[in-house]
């Protein structure tokens, strides 16, 4: 809201220059977001608190001018309108539902005379940021900045009858707004009607067709209170936000009413010509209940931490309105307890929680102490699966992998290339803003792989990215959030001087995959042959671990990669983290005694059918090198000229040891014969 | 005697002046089997013992032995050399050549300042939690003192999945309601995780974004306390020098609140660009949770206080490292990734 100082100053002394005012207000929660210099002065740009409405006008924060810089507020007590006894004219205003319209003053002014506002008014309007009407709806408006009452002015004559009714809708009414714009009303509107049909919105926007024009003579002034409720619901639902419903949808006291009628009564006799003024026709509550808090100056004290005493206590309240009287004084305890009667403009003020917030920001936060608090055990402590996540990302980043964070939110195309569109899982957002943003994730695999399509746009010749994050599904209709750990490795190797440029393989992802288990101290992994709808079909591979599945690792099938623009070869996998936590070894580990007698090496070369899986080879080497065997390691592959087309040649280096002893050329010469064996025999292989 | 000390000398010099000469190792070992071999020239002369003189004998073995140990040492003193100098040969030992590179993985600049805010409170004990991102009504809002159809949700533009039963966060305050709807006082998590906003996205709004929550909870908790832990917090992320300030505001879950500004990282105070010559930056929401949130999980507030604070992730890394454009850490790309 902008606030002109020359304005303000009609209400307060301002002693302070315009920066200093602007910083003790905002150290008192009335931001000044920026002091401007205008035309007609130093402007504030000032933010107001939801809960703050009562600031809301020049005289709100004239209010707190004063009560922050220890000045005087000019209860300017002028512009109040005796009510005139004769009554000339007939109206009557009925309210149907007293809850929706709480109050409401209308006024018959005879004999205005519609024309141009004098110019001071014109200028602090647009200081305001409003344009000028004419000189009736400038007053109406001049009074909302002025009071924060919104008001409202209609063409007398061009209403029917002499009862004004505050209302809902009826099914079918419609109303053409000021802006000329036809609107469907429905029974949850409240509107405010002539004998005949709705002649505005309550809050929202008058009619065109009782608006003041030019010829206007005679006007009928509204000054009112609604439910914010109704008129926020209503505001939305028509897009229609303006001075008085952002007033109304936040509260309108119910003394205020009185206040803005009779200040636009003045104007409308000293600046409109206004001859003959009725009289009040005031229907609905005239004031509000007193509210009463009582106020524990001990507990309030005790809450802020001190700095405080209890005679700045009363003085930061009283200077902001509120009257104090001593209530329940305990003769013996030393328990001070004040009755504190809250202004009817003070809404927000409920419990006493809400006084204490006005005494710290009155006497300054600043001058509250500053203390470590005392920490006890907390019922909740640290969450293993927390730190396993902080020891993936490491783990991955060590491994050479950079931490992605891509959107959780992905657009149906996306979805499309990736083969997931048409699941019934999905959840989907129901107000996105663009199509990117309309679908939850299923999975990491389509964010990794449009980072990596990003970095290879910019001409980068490799990727290796991870991420570890959620993604959704819905099951009967309840959202599920499963965290994933991806991770993409694409394009080239590093190239270096020592090492010819090559493209990242299978192995590579694989590889990966395998450092992250056995850190994890995983044991007995399978690979299994997947159907995954982005991969080429024979990379697709899941993961397995006592029969449950950890994750999905594949290449991407290049025909999709070239919808996107990349040329090269991309792999992909995906990981349940808490699969992999809940089969980590999270035992503290156990020492086990290094071995006491050395192990011989023996290699294997093999030459088999192209088909038979190493998985099969090495299960067979295992079974036949029993317990002597401590470990298998494959140092060779080859498919070409020097052996046989359709075959494969493998060649392993086996470990070999007993814990008891050490072994003889004999023993070894006899297992490894085994092994061979049963190679040949089980695979059909060759032993080269 | 006196023929065989001369000869005996002789051999010695010449020997030295060989290995001095020799350029090759083969060629030293050809020398070393020469001289000193099971039939080496200074085997001769011990075999030559027998024809002196019986008391000539201890000298003449000693002078041999003497001979022998000089050429030994000059022998392995040479061979050092050779090796040495093969070795230089081999490798040209330019040290300004590139290493072999080891490639290094980068944590996600968010990641690091999430988990440098966490640390911070982790080290006065607090606990690091997390909760759903798919939340509902009640946790986004109503139990957070955010009533429907109040000016107050203005604030908070939401996503809605469809149904509308569910909601997508639009801050991280839903996870105190979660903690303690499940566990009593004492309370003092962290809870660092997504949000979610229908905004337009631009250089400094994204529809999705990061926040870290804070909670405490036991009896006698004061507006002092939350003064103190953000202040260390503050000195303890920005710098020893950093100074805080507390607004007040409003926030519907918390009474009394506040905005809290840090001194300018970038002028120290003085006023500039960045801090729009405020010399302040605003970092953070907090304040004293309000009775009606402990009202609505349950606990007496009467007998309890806490204080709650909330700050966005992306902000703090924006100013921390000078990062102009929030889009960036959604974009992944590998050049701004390493430079964290």
């Amino acid at each position: 809201m902008k606030i002109p100082l020359e304005w303000l100053k009609e209400f307060v002394n301002i002693r302070l220059s315009p920066a200093e005012l602007a910083d003790r207000l905002t150290m008192a929660g009335l931001e000044v977001k920026a002091v401007e210099e205008t035309a007609s002065g130093v402007v504030f740009e000032a933010e107001i608190t939801p809960n703050r409405p009562d600031w809301l006008s020049i005289y709100g924060v004239a209010r707190e001018v004063a009560a922050v810089t220890r000045q005087k507020l000019r209860e300017n007590g002028k512009w109040k309108m005796e009510n005139r006894k004769n009554p000339f004219s007939n109206c009557k205003v009925l309210i149907h539902d007293a809850k929706a319209c709480p109050r409401y003053i209308g006024r018959v002014i005879e004999g205005v005379n519609v024309s141009s506002s004098p110019e001071e008014m014109v200028k602090r309007l647009s200081a305001m940021g409003t344009r000028s009407i004419n000189n009736v709806v400038d007053i109406t408006n001049y009074v909302l900045f002025e009071l924060g009452q919104p008001l409202h002015a209609f063409d007398l004559d061009k209403l029917q009858g002499s009862t004004i009714h505050i209302r809902f809708a009826k099914a079918g009414e419609e109303i053409i707004t000021i802006d000329g714009i036809t609107r469907k009303l429905t029974p949850q509107d409240l509107v405010i009607a002539d004998e005949i049909r709705p002649v505005a919105i309550a809050g929202v926007m008058g009619g065109k067709e009782t608006e003041v024009t030019e010829s206007t003579r005679n006007t009928f002034l509204e000054s009112a209170c609604f439910d914010p409720m109704l008129v926020r619901r209503t505001a939305r639902r028509l897009g229609l936000a303006s001075e008085s419903s952002y007033r109304f949808e936040r509260g309108i006291p119910l003394e205020s009413v009185l206040l803005g009628s009779d200040r636009a009564v003045e104007f409308l006799a000293r600046l409109a010509g206004a001859q003959k003024i009725g009289p009040r026709v005031d229907a609905g509550k005239k004031t509000s209940q007193e509210r009463k808090i009582v106020l524990n100056v001990h507990r309030v004290q005790h809450l802020l931490g001190g700095g405080i005493t209890q005679k700045q206590v009363q003085n930061c309240l009283s200077g902001l309105g509120f009257s104090i009287s001593k209530k329940g004084q305990k003769a013996r305890g030393r328990k001070q307890e004040l009755g504190v009667a809250v202004p009817g403009f003070r809404k927000d003020i409920k419990e006493e929680i809400d006084l204490a917030e006005e005494v710290a920001r009155v006497h300054g936060y600043d001058k509250i102490p500053s203390q470590l608090p005392a920490m006890r055990e907390t019922t909740i402590g640290p969450s293993p699966l927390l730190e396993f996540q902080r020891d993936l990302r490491r783990r991955l980043a060590g491994l050479g992998y950079d931490e992605a964070r891509t959107h959780s939110l992905t657009s149906h195309t996306a979805l499309k290339t990736f083969g997931q569109a048409g699941r019934s899982d999905l959840g989907k957002i129901q107000n996105p803003l663009s199509e990117e943003q309309e679908w939850m994730r299923p999975t990491l695999v389509i964010g990794l792989t449009q980072a990596a399509q990003r970095n290879f746009f910019h001409q980068r010749s490799g990727v290796r990215l991870f991420e570890l994050s959620h993604t959704y599904s819905l099951s009967k209709g309840h959202p599920r959030e499963s965290l994933k750990l991806g991770f993409l490795l694409g394009g080239d190797q590093p190239r270096h001087w020592q090492n010819k440029e090559e493209e990242y393989q299978w192995g590579d992802l694989k590889g990966a995959i395998e450092a992250i288990l056995s850190g994890l101290k995983f044991q007995g992994i399978q690979w299994e042959r997947a159907s995954l709808p982005w991969a080429i079909e024979e990379s697709a591979a899941e993961v397995y671990h006592q029969g449950e599945i950890l994750g999905i690792a594949a290449q991407i099938a290049p025909k999709l990669l070239s919808t996107l623009d990349i040329e090269k070869p991309v792999f992909v996998a995906e990981l349940e983290v808490e699969k992999l936590f809940k089969h980590a070894g999270k035992e503290t580990a156990r020492y086990r005694p290094l071995p006491k007698f050395p192990s011989v090496r023996r290699d294997i070369a093999l030459e088999l059918k192209e088909a038979v899986p190493a998985a099969q080879v090495m299960a067979v080497i295992r079974e036949k090198g029993k317990e002597l065997l401590e470990s298998i390691q494959l140092f060779d592959y080859y498919q070409g000229k020097q052996i046989f087309s359709g075959n494969k040649s493998l060649a392993f280096s086996l470990e070999y040891r007993a814990p008891d002893r050490t072994l003889t050329d004999e023993e070894i010469n006899h297992v490894h014969q085994q092994v061979a064996q049963g190679l040949m025999e089980r695979l059909g292989a060759k032993v080269r | 005697m006196q023929p065989l000390i001369e000869q005996v000398g002789q051999l010695c010099q010449e020997a030295l002046r060989q290995i001095q000469e020799a350029a090759e190792p083969v060629a030293l070992e050809g020398l070393r089997v020469q001289y000193l071999g099971r039939k080496g020239k200074l085997a001769e002369f011990t075999a030559q013992m027998g024809q002196i003189p019986q008391s000539d004998r201890p000298a003449a073995g000693e002078i041999i032995n003497r001979v022998k140990q000089t050429l030994t040492a000059a022998f392995q003193e040479k061979q050092t050399s050779l090796n040495s100098q093969s070795l230089s040969r081999r490798f040209s030992f330019d040290i300004t050549l590139p290493g072999v590179p080891r490639p290094i993985g980068h944590l996600h600049p968010l990641t690091q300042v999430i988990e440098q805010v966490c640390e911070v409170f982790e080290g006065i004990g607090f606990v690091v939690v997390e909760g759903p991102e798919i939340e509902t009504e009640r946790y986004n809002f109503e139990a957070l003192n955010i009533p429907a159809d109040h000016p107050s949700r203005d604030s908070f533009d939401t996503f809605y999945l469809e149904g509308g039963k569910y909601l997508l966060r639009s801050q991280t305050s839903t996870v105190q309601i979660r903690i303690m709807e499940k566990a009593k006082p004492p309370l003092a998590i962290v809870a660092p995780g997504k949000v979610f906003r229908p905004d337009a996205v631009d250089a400094s709004h994204s529809f999705m974004f990061h926040q870290i929550e804070g909670l405490l909870v036991d009896q006698g908790v004061t507006f002092a306390h939350l003064k103190g832990a953000l202040d260390l917090f503050a000195k303890r992320l920005f710098g020893k020098e950093t100074k805080i300030r507390f607004r007040p505001h409003y926030f519907p879950f918390t009474e009394p609140s506040a905005e809290v500004d840090v001194s300018c990282l970038l002028c120290q105070g003085k006023g500039c660009s960045v801090c729009g010559r405020k010399g302040w930056l605003e970092i953070m929401g907090a304040g004293m949770v309000h009775p009606n949130v402990f009202r609505a999980v349950g606990y007496d507030p009467k007998k309890y206080t806490g204080f709650a604070f909330g700050m966005g992730i992306e902000r703090i890394a924006m100013l921390k490292h000078g990062i102009d454009d929030i889009r960036l850490f959604f974009e992944n790309d590998v050049r701004f990734l390493e430079q964290f």
